[in-house]
């Protein structure tokens, strides 16, 4: 098989045993990779409706075709598995370098079941394939673990690691690899924790082997050149990494500011990128294969605040910063690095802080829960909460279960800006309605990776969108969740995919990623079949909810989005009118009124076997 | 007088006791590496001009070196650019390339 190896580990934690597991052509073909993959096996082998955090719960290591080969950005895998904090799917994706020495280890997946007795590690070098005691380990941080791991193991291993976050059962805790990348959302670092899964760390020799590699060679090189070079000659992602997002947000009036009350913030001049580069850069970084380079490596020298790592990307710059009305970007980076650290997601973090703030503001939560006053603009508070949250100590307690259920525990559930009880990301959807529809639709909860409209509606990539109006964002998300199925399952980071294996224009049409897909598989895939695919694996995606009992009643929003309008800035006045959007999204996806795919959908997708009855 | 004679008689400030007359003063706002575009002396990402009443916001781009759309994205008010649409007293112009999203 080319691009893909064929081969799946299986890891009983409960009974300690390996297995391998063979997939065909065919499947390989029709799934794609990735999460295409994952959703299959999770549908096919998990009763949806147990708890996440139990030993029932899978959880699926994925790679794509495309991960470990020539392909510009081939270097990312996704965490699937029921998550802890919405009862929904999870697909939480994370680059590095560690998908790609996964892949080499000679298998695409890696399938976790069952629960271990006592904290463990697995060690998979090729074929050899150890679970090792991790009781050593439990307790330490995420930079402290890869470097212990790595002296046991091989110093040239990739590991993957929960931190305190997970071992805590953190509903929206993280796994990392190489010390700073994050599979972040959705509380996949509880649900390895739950396991007793400490670490993975993988060392591989297995030559990944492709079906045209001149014609693949060629073409790839082609694209990393052209994207290199706009990158050398002062690309903005290259200068600045994400960190160029907090300026247009606040000038589009969608940067969420005070839990969302506003999409303007008067600090903005705090939390931009240019603070990030005058004072606290060391210098870009790049993921394996990527000529993009858009990570940060970075250090903070005030005492106060003193740390050094990765980033912080825009989606903590905007839930610790703007969020939480804190315009103290040393602060923001140190609460950056904690999460790294600790292992929890900085977006469901800060958003819940943010949370608790208005709340606090309010008199909704008494000072005497809290321990001190909380208050929006408090750059300490946001670091304390940090630390307690990672170790569910005072109100950290409360805090770790995710701003839904802190807010609901107090009366106030419309003060959680959430879908299906996952924290938004950074972007106020009333400033940007197609945002809002994806929020509602995701098969994850409230995610922007599930299909970034805001690439068009904010970014002009393909082409820019009107952000404010209504008409055809039904289709356009569509088109969006599909192609970003499509590019998680291959492997591939969304960055460099959007823009340059699409065709130039909105509808999103993957004719360069058709070719490289054909020259690596040796399968003649078309943009249609590619589309396809995506919306396969979208439709999967969403029978896994509806059997875990999540329905339309959930594709939802908070009050504050469909009644409160925009206070201020460009989108004054405007709500996400989502009573219009989601039936024509419905009826744009072939299903039926309340949400559930119809025959004529599945069988079209030739996925019958799961119509639900 | 051209636009672009205006300009390049003109220092890039804000313009004090000028008669204003068929003139209007814009805001330019340049982010992420647009930002490089500005004159030297500017603090900060934002400079504001004085430019022909019904002054078209590409022409302004244009003379600062700012590629078109859909290279780059531009906003008006921080709403989309309408095509054809002239500028009005106080506007704010703002411009950055077209990429990917975060």
């Amino acid at each position: 098989m080319n691009a893909w190896h064929g081969k799946i580990l299986r890891v009983n934690l409960t009974t300690k045993t390996i297995s391998t597991d063979l997939v065909d052509q065919e499947f390989a073909a029709k799934y794609l990779g990735g999460r295409g993959w994952a959703i299959k096996y999770l549908l096919d082998e998990m009763d949806p409706t147990v708890d996440a955090l139990s030993p029932e719960n899978m959880m699926i290591f994925a790679t794509g075709p495309l991960t470990g080969t020539i392909a510009p950005t081939g270097n990312r895998y996704m965490v699937v598995a029921k998550s802890p904090l919405t009862g929904a799917l999870t697909n939480s994706n994370s680059g590095g370098f560690f998908p790609t020495e996964m892949k080499r280890t000679g298998y695409d997946m890696f399938i976790f079941e069952g629960r271990a007795e006592t904290p463990v590690y697995l060690w998979v070098m090729d074929d050899n394939i150890e679970l090792r005691s991790a009781e050593h380990l439990w307790g330490k941080n995420v930079p402290e673990t890869e470097d212990i791991l790595l002296t046991e193991t091989d110093p040239k291993a990739k590991v993957a690691c929960i931190g305190p976050g997970g071992e805590n059962l953190v509903l929206f805790a993280s796994i990392m690899n190489d010390k700073h990348r994050a599979a972040g959302r959705s509380g996949v670092g509880a649900v390895m924790g739950s396991k007793n899964l400490k670490a993975v760390v993988v060392k591989g020799s297995q030559k990944i082997a492709v079906a045209h590699p001149d014609e693949l060679n060629s073409f790839c090189k082609a694209m990393s050149k052209k994207v290199g070079d706009v990158m050398n000659a002062g690309g903005a992602m290259r200068v600045y990494g994400t960190s160029y997002v907090p300026p247009i947000t606040n000038e589009m009036g969608i940067l969420p500011t005070r839990n969302f009350q506003t999409g303007t913030f008067e600090g903005i001049a705090g939390i931009t990128g240019d603070v990030i580069n005058e004072k606290y850069l060391k210098k870009p970084k790049p993921c394996f294969r990527c000529p993009i380079a858009c990570g940060r490596d970075t250090r903070v020298d005030d005492p106060k605040y003193a740390g050094e790592g990765e980033g912080p990307e825009y989606e903590t710059i905007a839930s610790y910063g703007s969020a939480c009305g804190v315009d103290n970007m040393a602060a923001i980076i140190k609460a950056n690095y904690l999460c790294n650290e600790y292992g929890l997601d900085t977006i469901s973090a800060g958003m819940t802080i943010a949370c608790a703030m208005e709340m606090a503001e309010k008199g909704f939560i008494p000072e005497n829960k809290i321990g001190f006053q909380l208050k929006f603009g408090d750059p300490d508070a946001i670091i304390t909460l940090t630390h307690q949250i990672a170790f569910q100590k005072g109100f950290g307690r409360e805090l770790a279960q995710g701003s839904y259920r802190l807010a609901t525990s107090y009366g106030h559930p419309e003060l959680s800006v959430t879908a299906k009880k996952q924290e938004f990301p950074g972007y106020d959807p009333r400033g940007s309605k197609g945002m809002g529809l994806l929020y509602a639709t995701s098969n994850i909860g409230a995610s922007h990776m599930s299909g970034d409209i805001a690439y068009s509606e904010v970014f002009g990539t393909p082409k820019k969108i009107d952000p404010l109006t209504i008409e055809n964002k039904a289709e356009l998300v569509k088109r969006f969740e599909d192609a970003f199925a499509v590019i998680d399952a291959t492997g591939l980071c969304v960055f460099l995919s959007v823009r340059y294996m699409f065709e130039d224009k909105v509808e999103l049409w993957p004719t360069p990623l058709a070719e490289v897909m054909k020259f690596a598989t040796g399968f003649q895939y078309t943009q249609q079949t590619l589309l396809d695919a995506g919306e396969r694996i979208y439709n999967l995606e969403r029978l896994f909810l509806l059997r875990a009992g999540i329905s339309s009643e959930d594709d939802t929003l908070p009050h504050r989005m469909l009644n409160e309008p925009l206070p201020d800035g460009p989108g004054k006045g405007h709500i996400v009118e989502l009573d219009r959007l989601l039936p024509r999204f419905y009826e744009v996806r072939g299903w039926n009124a309340i949400g559930v795919p119809t025959k004529e959908k599945l069988d079209f997708l030739d996925i019958s076997q799961y119509q639900l009855n | 007088m051209t636009l672009s004679t205006c300009f390049l008689n003109q220092p890039f400030v804000l313009l004090k006791g000028l008669d204003k007359g068929f003139f209007m003063h814009v805001h330019l706002k340049l982010l992420a590496n647009y930002k490089n575009q500005l004159p030297p002396d500017t603090s900060g990402n934002q400079i504001t001009i004085l430019v022909p009443e019904g002054s078209f916001p590409e022409i302004i781009l244009e003379l600062f070196s700012i590629p078109p759309i859909p290279e780059s994205v531009i906003l008006i008010n921080g709403k989309t650019l309408c095509p054809d649409e002239p500028l009005q007293e106080d506007d704010v112009i703002c411009a950055f390339p077209a990429m990917a999203g975060g």
